[in-house]
């Protein structure tokens, strides 16, 4: 029997129990145990009313902490506390450049600039579907001859829109909302006029640090509220300035799609910049960069991360978790101290970037994250450096032993499936900077993709591609990910290559070992007569070990792309710093062979046949 | 020895200690009432068939749905009350009462059911008729179920 009153249980059914368990202790009333007794009625409401106030306790708590809060609004408020803003919905960002040519016949006045406003429409397709783009910044154009150029234009995929306020001091904590789900952030303008008859406007800037904010700073705040609603706020006098009443707030962004329009290249102008001109729109770079709103997992992510960066760039994780945080159009990103790069190189920080739609950023959108999104926050004597990522191609020789009586796909179907697969893993597990390639759940994924798959072997190649200027000395430095196979001081080659020309004769790269070292000597050479003939003794050197390969004084006659391929040391290849390791689809070579004795049994154990480790 | 065998264990010795053991407890129930005692200003609790006759009433009362977390408890009455007039609405009554005390009212069992449709005031006059199984006696209880207005 319960000498006490059990507080410990939040169900429904234990809860009951207890209040049970402690009313066997009296003899007043007995019937409690019975369904359909009044004392069980009025147990039913206590014990309902106690779950329930526990129910309201365990959600209230849940919500009170980032880590386990699931609405939105309160996640958002905890990563507030921690200074963090989620990121917006983000539209594609392309550069074009925008001609305004008058022909010969143009009746009317020419006037030495012509402005590019802002908001300017521009169109473009992608599959079908039409998107709206939007100049962001007013631009303007002299005339040279009878054409006004607008270089480098910044435009992004969207809808202008304008809204106005009115300021009213006597409203506490007065907010301006963005009226917009979708609107971007990033795209923000902030304006404040005297009043309304007023021409003239201030123009604001987004809050990003209290350094030199003082009474006088034209700064506004920007938050997420609990609606989902982006909105503004501003100082209140001491921390930011304060406008006055009467006051009105121009509040211009774009609303965007998202990522639908990412990758657009081929844009017209809607809007007519000047009547009866011809113009004509240039692409500069793609679009890219579009994304959809923060989610909250990111969220749970990003806000601690940021809090512990202190808007600082000190450490490498804290580059990372900045660019992450204000630059977009990211897929992989790996950041490594100047110590730590090979060869060590102090005083920088490195950074390699693996954009979403391409293999290498842009040159502006480096400089926009060494400038804007980094300036002001990493550490006075040191340097960021951007690289571009160095990829490792991998080629792979794929058997695979099946059983055709458990399944009803032919061969080639399931080679289908095996390459699907193979494809599968490149997307999921490769491409990154942390992306490596673990050969046993490679060849895991390739069994369990048919039951009739029995057994498989994958021969990895690793190679890259070098693309030389045709009668000129060549010079290029190859990081491989992984040391390169090396069986003692042997001839054969280690290397091999795709032919190149030379005199129009066919060329290939090979090696030879040196004498009491580890490294290997690159030759060129030709084929005269079916034997290897080397025409450049001294065409480079082979770091075995590290992975390296130096090619030089090679003249080629064309800049056809050479190919170098290598085997790797260890059948697993992991990346460092700025290496990503890829699958090449195309480089993939599938075959199939029936399993002679899961067919036959004994018998067919007589025509088994097994594959090489390596390739003849 | 001289012994009473009581169910589970032998009792031997003292025979005045063995009637004390065998001693039925008594039943009592709080009434939802919440009737007060003249003289002695508490609540009067229900007593044995009383308090068992007030617990089939209450489970006869009771919908699907209304006790939280027991969704099944009840015996649905009034979730018949506008179900057409006619046998089959008769026999799910029938069903339903004896279902439900047969599962929640294991000190009853139920001897026979009266369901009368008084048509022309739109109700059911339902008395059921139940054996307390402990004392032997027979009781009934009656619900008259009709829309409120």
């Amino acid at each position: 029997m319960a000498t006490n009153l059990n507080v410990t249980e939040l169900d429904f059914a234990d809860i009951k129990n207890n209040l049970k368990n402690f009313l066997k202790q009296q003899s007043e009333f007995n019937d409690y145990d019975f369904d359909g007794s009044g004392l069980n009625v009025l147990l039913d409401i206590l014990a309902y009313n106690t779950h329930y106030n526990a129910l309201n306790a365990h959600y209230s708590l849940n919500e009170s902490f980032l880590d386990s809060a699931q609405i939105r609004g309160n996640v958002v408020t905890r990563a507030k506390l921690l200074g963090y803003t989620p990121r917006s919905v983000l539209s594609p960002r392309a550069t074009v450049n925008i001609t305004v040519t008058a022909p010969d016949t143009f009746s009317g006045t020419l006037n030495t600039t012509l402005t590019l406003p802002r908001g300017t429409k521009l169109t473009t397709q992608i599959t079908g579907d039409e998107f709206q783009y939007v100049v962001l910044e007013t631009q303007t154009a002299t005339l040279v001859g009878r054409t006004y150029t607008f270089s480098n234009v910044v435009i992004v995929e969207g809808d202008a829109r304008e809204l106005k306020y009115r300021v009213d001091n006597d409203i506490e904590n007065q907010k301006f909302q963005l009226s917009d789900f979708d609107a971007d952030t990033s795209t923000l303008r902030v304006r404040v006029q005297e009043n309304e008859e007023s021409t003239g406007s201030d123009l604001y800037t987004k809050f990003e640090t209290l350094r030199g904010v003082d009474s006088t700073s034209k700064v506004y705040y920007l938050q997420e509220n609990p609606s989902g609603y982006y909105e503004i706020y501003f100082g209140d006098g001491v921390t930011g300035f304060k406008p006055s009443n009467n006051n009105i707030v121009t509040i211009d962004y774009v609303t965007t799609k998202g990522v639908e329009s990412n990758g657009a290249n081929a844009f017209s102008l809607v809007d007519n910049l000047l009547a009866g001109t011809t113009q004509a729109v240039t692409l500069v770079s793609a679009a890219a960069g579009g994304a959809e709103a923060e989610t909250l997992e990111s969220i749970r992510f990003n806000a601690p991360l940021t809090f512990i960066a202190q808007n600082r760039a000190v450490t490498s994780d804290d580059y990372a978790s900045i660019i992450k945080k204000e630059f977009s159009n990211i897929d992989s990103i790996s950041t490594w101290g100047g110590e730590d790069n090979d060869p060590p190189d102090y005083g920088k920080v490195y950074i390699a970037i693996k954009p979403l739609l391409a293999d290498t950023l842009t040159t502006a959108e480096k400089t926009d994250i060494t400038g804007a999104i980094l300036k002001g926050k990493n550490v006075v004597s040191i340097t960021p450096e951007i690289v571009d990522p160095n990829f490792t191609y991998l080629e792979l020789d794929v058997f695979f032993k099946y059983n055709p009586n458990l399944t009803d796909r032919s061969s080639v179907e399931l080679s289908s499936v095996v390459r699907d697969t193979i494809t599968d893993y490149n997307f999921n597990n490769l491409n990154k900077f942390d992306g490596v390639f673990r050969h046993s759940q490679l060849t895991r994924a390739i069994d369990n993709c048919d039951p009739s798959i029995l057994n498989t072997i994958v021969r990895p190649r690793m190679f890259q591609n070098i693309t030389p200027v045709n009668n000129a000395d060549n010079n290029f430095d190859l990081t491989f990910s992984s040391p390169f196979f090396q069986s003692g001081d042997s001839k054969s080659f280690l290397l091999t290559s795709t032919a190149f020309k030379i005199n129009n004769v066919d060329h290939f790269f090979g090696d030879e070992p040196i004498a009491g070292s580890t490294k290997r000597n690159v030759i060129v050479y030709k084929v005269v007569n079916q034997v290897n003939t080397t025409v450049i003794a001294d065409a480079g050197e082979i770091d075995v070990d590290n992975g390296k390969i130096t090619l030089n004084k090679f003249r080629p006659d064309t800049t056809d792309v050479i190919k170098i391929t290598v085997v790797p040391n260890s059948l697993d290849l992991a990346p460092k710093r700025d290496q990503l390791i890829s699958i090449d689809n195309s480089s993939v070579i599938i075959t199939p062979e029936i399993d002679t004795i899961a067919t036959s049994g004994s018998a067919g154990s007589i025509n088994y046949s097994t594959t090489s480790r390596f390739k003849s | 020895m001289a012994g009473i065998y009581t169910g589970d264990k032998q009792i031997s010795g003292d025979l005045e200690q063995a009637k004390i053991v065998s001693k039925k407890k008594p039943h009592r129930d709080l009434d939802l009432s919440l009737k007060i005692h003249p003289i002695r200003k508490d609540i009067i609790p229900l007593k044995d068939d009383a308090a068992i006759k007030n617990a089939v009433k209450n489970l006869l009362i009771s919908n699907f749905y209304e006790r939280p977390f027991q969704s099944d408890l009840g015996a649905n009455l009034r979730g018949l009350l506008f179900e057409p007039a006619g046998i089959l609405t008769n026999i799910q009554m029938r069903d339903n009462i004896r279902f439900c005390v047969e599962k929640y009212e294991p000190r009853v069992s139920v001897d026979s059911i009266d369901i009368t449709d008084v048509v022309d005031e739109n109700r059911y006059k339902i008395e059921v008729f139940f054996t307390i199984k402990e004392f032997s006696t027979q009781d009934s209880v009656e619900i008259v179920l009709r829309r409120l207005r």
